[in-house]
């Protein structure tokens, strides 16, 4: 069934005041719609075309390489750079100053010229420049763990433990994979036009997959030059579970925040996926075997995951049990009922946890490639469409839209030190984002304007004595402090996702439901908590490498066991 | 140095802020500024003229009020080309009226451009701002200068005047390279940026991100 036949008043989706929880969010799991299955999507069917342009790399491990990937009308060159890192300067810290390799993604192919002067400036990362032919700028670390381990078993012609493997999951992480006019690149806006960068973040999750098999490639080329003619390759479905490992701290947590309207259109695109496979009458025999399938690898998968924080512990552990009520609930032939999905959901709804209830949401969508892969089109955003006040408006429609959109806002007492107990800014030592004790340290007066709850109910309270008819622009004039929010305000009244429901600043705000969600949206899976403000993650693990794209049927690959996928 | 131009807004954002505007009036300013600098003018530099005006500056005196004579003036000094344009965009549908708007005492008046262009897009008409013998026609495509070049590009400003026009502005995109940032204008800039920044605490500096433990 096509999304065009259903019944859009079937089609309910899920209220913002439901789905735009902090704790809701911290439970998000890739789908069909993450970036990185988009891409993979698209290479496959545009039958994109992999090349290893150069490999000039020694035996102690520096060089450059430069791997592309041709599509049907540009070609994309990840220009790779690796060096000698002394171990002691081994820091996954944005604030590092050298790293073990170093990339950027070229805008075509390169020259040689090309290649000597991003030679000179790619490796320094934030004290380098590049130009507009550069998309993105990234940089990555070795896991000390894995990687010389996995260098010594091939170099003797062995295979490393899948065990071993799998309890890293990569060889090198990034710690920055920098896009949209960083450092002097391209703008987003000047490749926006591009049909490959339509959905969100295609350019960095290119980078990403590139970047996997380049350290593949290298650490097989490590291990034949040390063991020369002994030394082997690693088995083809081994080397699939690597992945690059990325670490993600609270320099990220405030991008949902600053990007409402992007947001709005990522979830909005999920909660219509969802609304779309809740309304389907009747479930067919092979959707439901596509259904099971991949319920059966999502289990692997849940069972795969390990952290020690003891929030994810504690969730990983729920989602278990909740992934057992759920097979004996499916056991008793819940997907027989009339309206089967939309009856699995409900019941959900009151039996799982958010981990559980989030994981059937993107399990569900499995089945239905052609009811919702048209969606991740539809999630890039212009901020820039929502940046013009409407002047016009009047104070008494402002304070409704404050009534209905800010509702939960408004109840909270902000008077109380808890409330308020953290303030986001910007530290002058790292120019990176912090959260601090408002209470206990001298950065208020720095305060970023990441506390929408609470700017709203400002606004709401200086609303107080306006007449209903005076227009914004008037109020604006005389309190120019409001303008932020209320700019905000008025996108929320036209994108109901664009506003996070909770309080960003509250004394127990985790920064990693932030950190998740978006993650989640990349596709990323094996979230494990480091601390309440930054995450590992592990992307691309079980996907096909570039040169094994055409041959191969992949859909589905985030989750392991690739042989069972039905061709 | 050549930059981004979504490293151009950012900067003029938080220099802006740094500069004592309010986060909603910063982001007018950095949204002005890459427009600019997107057009072919010189629009960091531009900014960093205006933060070197006001600086210091509350906003009581800088906010905009319409005088007997009808035309909008700062309560002192010269008029904030951010604050006005602001106020220009959010009233950008009195623009159908065709009512010609007066500003007097203006500082860096280009910086008004950006906004004329968004109300006058808003609106669905075609403006002009004039000054000093120079107009600058908005609406169309790309900007077009009638008039000496050279004068566009002052700090200050006795009257100018916002009118609609019934011509559309049809001007060529212009050579000059916007996202040329001199090293001084940058140092400036980031003088003003460095303002937003909070001294670092031992609090701060634990648990932000990644270190090497846990390899």
């Amino acid at each position: 069934m096509k999304h065009d036949q259903l019944n859009p008043e079937c089609a309910t989706l899920r209220p913002a005041e439901t789905v735009m929880r902090l704790e809701r969010m911290g439970s998000f799991h890739q789908s069909r719609l993450s970036f990185m299955r988009v891409l993979l999507r698209r290479l496959k069917a545009e039958n994109w075309r992999f090349e290893r342009r150069a490999f000039e790399i020694d035996a102690k491990g520096v060089g450059h390489a430069v791997y592309t990937m041709h599509g049907p009308a540009r070609s994309y060159s990840l220009v790779a750079f690796a060096h000698d890192l002394p171990p002691e300067q081994r820091s996954d810290r944005v604030i590092a100053t050298a790293w073990d390799t170093t990339f950027t993604l070229f805008d075509g192919l390169p020259t040689e010229a090309d290649i000597k002067r991003l030679s000179q400036n790619v490796p320094l990362q934030e004290a380098g420049r590049v130009t507009t032919s550069e998309i993105t700028v990234s940089r990555a670390n070795r896991s000390v763990r894995l990687f010389d381990h996995v260098v010594d078993c091939l170099s003797c012609g062995e295979q490393p433990l899948a065990a071993d493997v799998d309890a890293v999951g990569y060889l090198m992480r990034t710690t920055a994979v920098y896009g949209s006019g960083k450092l002097g690149a391209a703008d987003r806006e000047s490749i926006a036009d591009r049909p490959e960068f339509a959905a969100p973040f295609q350019a960095e999750m290119l980078t990403v997959f590139l970047i996997r098999g380049f350290v593949l490639d290298l650490v097989e080329h490590l291990a034949a030059l040390k063991g020369g003619a002994g030394a082997v390759k690693l088995d083809p479905a081994l080397r699939r579970r690597f992945g690059i490992g990325n670490s993600t701290g609270l320099g990220m947590a405030p991008f949902l925040l600053n990007h409402p309207i992007l947001l709005n259109n990522w979830i909005k695109a999920r909660e219509t996926a969802l609304a779309r496979v809740r309304s389907l009458p009747v479930i067919s025999a092979e959707e439901t075997e596509a259904f099971f399938t991949m319920l059966r690898r999502g289990r692997r998968n849940v069972d795969d995951w390990h952290s020690e924080h003891p929030l994810q512990c504690d969730k990983i552990d729920g989602l278990k049990a909740d992934l057992d009520r759920l097979d004996a609930h499916l056991d008793s032939g819940a997907l027989t009922a009339p309206m089967p999905w939309d009856a699995l959901y409900r019941w959900a709804e009151g039996a799982l946890s958010l981990e559980g209830q989030e994981l059937l949401v993107a399990l569900m969508m499995e089945p239905y490639g052609a009811l919702v892969d048209d969606l991740p089109c539809q999630m890039s955003a212009d901020e820039g469409a929502g940046f013009r006040i409407d002047g016009c408006m009047t104070i008494a429609q402002l304070r409704g839209i404050l009534e209905r959109d800010y509702a939960w806002a408004l109840k909270i007492d902000w008077d109380n030190p808890e409330s308020q107990a953290k303030a986001w800014y910007v530290s002058a030592e790292k120019l990176e984002p912090r959260l601090g004790e408002r209470h206990l340290e001298p950065v208020a007066p720095y305060e970023q304007p990441l506390a929408p709850g609470r700017d709203a109910a400002l606004l709401f309270e200086a609303l107080g004595g306006e007449a209903d008819q005076t227009r914004v622009a008037d109020f604006l004039l005389r309190h120019p402090e409001h303008r932020h929010i209320l700019r905000r305000v008025q996108i929320v009244a036209r994108h109901p996702y664009a506003e996070i429901r909770d309080n960003t600043v509250s004394a127990d705000i985790l920064p990693i439901d932030l950190l998740r969600a978006k993650l989640s949206f990349f596709g990323a899976c094996h979230f494990d908590p480091r601390s309440d403000r930054w995450v590992r993650i592990n992307m691309f693990r079980n996907a096909p490498f570039p040169h094994e794209l055409a041959e191969m049927e992949f859909a589905g690959w985030t989750y392991p066991a690739l042989v069972e996928v039905p061709v | 140095m050549i930059c981004s131009l979504n490293e151009i807004e950012a900067l003029a954002r938080k220099a802006a802020r740094g500069g004592g505007m309010s986060w909603g009036l910063a982001e007018e300013a950095g949204k002005a500024v890459r427009w600019l600098s997107d057009k072919g003018f010189p629009g960091p530099w531009l900014l960093a003229e205006l933060l070197r005006q006001n600086d210091g500056k509350p906003y009581a005196e800088l906010a905009v009020q319409q005088g007997s004579d009808g035309v909008l003036r700062a309560q002192s000094g010269l008029l904030c080309p951010i604050i006005a344009g602001a106020l220009i965009c959010d009233q950008a549908d009195d623009l159908k009226g065709g009512a010609e708007l007066r500003l007097g005492d203006v500082a860096v008046p280009l910086l008004l451009a950006p906004f004329a262009c968004e109300a006058a897009r808003s609106a669905g008409v075609s403006v002009a701002l004039e000054w000093s013998g120079v107009t600058l026609n908005l609406g169309g495509a790309a900007p077009w200068v009638d008039g000496a070049e050279a004068a566009l590009v002052v700090a200050s400003k006795g009257t100018v005047t916002l009118s609609r026009t019934v011509a559309e502005a049809l001007g060529a995109q212009r050579e000059a390279s916007g996202r040329e940032v001199t090293r001084e204008t940058l140092q400036t800039l980031e003088a003003y940026a460095q303002r937003t920044y909070a001294p670092a605490t031992p609090e701060s500096r634990a648990g932000a991100g990644a270190g090497q433990e846990g390899d």
